[in-house]
């Protein structure tokens, strides 16, 4: 059974790919590649998901494509997303900078589809010995409601996910 | 003793090519893996999988390497992560230490 949380990284990379702002999963199993220009590395950083009501039950739909009412259930997650920079070690601070103003220029207008952001932080640009790359350790901590519906024998399908931001 | 020195870069030495600031140099060097018994040779990262193996250069005095010089050896592009020239008044010559270049992105 999925839970909703298997793309997220992904669904975020793409979105910020979307706004302008370079973007990629973090940990890929293949040799890096070297940028040549500021890029955003998107990792989980920490997953909170409880009970958001009892037995975690929000209620009945109409499945207007099923025709039937299903019965919904969910958790409230909140997911600390690390956003951090990475530059070429030879660019200058500028460059890290320019990368971050452009990168919160893109969170402070919200987050993907599915993910309500609640805030956003930043460190200090500093040289990143491990990688060979000036690094600013940026992370957003989202909140996201993962939900599950029961086909019509009671089983639960697939969560997922659904935001809590309203258009 | 220089005499000596380049005579065995002529004979034993390997072909690279240094590329600087838009020049391109090619002569003889040896270049050699420094072999390490604790690390890894690649281990991943945030951006991926990263060669942290490190090669000795050894090359002719009148060729200069610094921190932006890119040394080409048998087909693989290599960054000099440190670079000195050593040996003044007996066998001068430029000593450093590369690192596998990544992949350049296109």
């Amino acid at each position: 059974m999925n839970t909703g949380l298997e793309q997220i990284r992904q669904t975020m990379a793409d979105y910020l790919c979307q706004q302008g702002v370079p973007a990629v999963t973090a940990w890929p199993a293949a040799p890096r590649q070297e940028w040549t220009e500021p890029v955003v590395v998107v990792s989980v950083r920490g997953c909170r998901a409880g009970s958001a009501s009892f037995q975690d039950y929000l209620g009945e739909r109409y499945d207007e494509r099923s025709g039937r009412w299903e019965e919904r259930y969910g958790k409230r997650a909140q997911l600390t997303l690390g956003l951090d920079i990475y530059a070429p070690e030879r660019e200058d601070g500028e460059a890290v900078q320019s990368a971050f103003d452009a990168l919160a220029g893109v969170l402070v207008l919200g987050g993907p589809e599915g993910l309500d952001l609640q805030e956003f932080s930043c460190g200090q640009t500093a040289w990143d010995g491990e990688s060979r790359r000036l690094k600013r350790p940026v992370e957003a901590v989202c909140t996201a409601w993962l939900c599950a519906v029961t086909d019509a024998g009671g089983v639960f399908v697939d969560f997922e996910l659904r935001g809590v931001r309203k258009e | 003793m220089e005499r000596e020195w380049e005579r065995l870069l002529l004979r034993f030495g390997q072909p690279v090519t240094l590329r600087q600031r838009g020049d391109s140099r090619s002569l003889r060097a040896f270049v050699q893996p420094v072999l390490e018994r604790g690390g890894r040779q690649e281990v991943p990262t945030p951006l991926g999988l990263r060669r942290q193996d490190r090669f000795l250069y050894l090359g002719p005095a009148g060729h200069p390497l610094d921190l932006d010089t890119l040394v080409e050896w048998q087909g693989q592009e290599y960054q000099v992560q440190s670079a000195h020239r050593v040996g003044e008044g007996i066998c001068p010559h430029w000593r450093a230490v590369l690192c596998p270049r990544d992949e350049v992105r296109a």
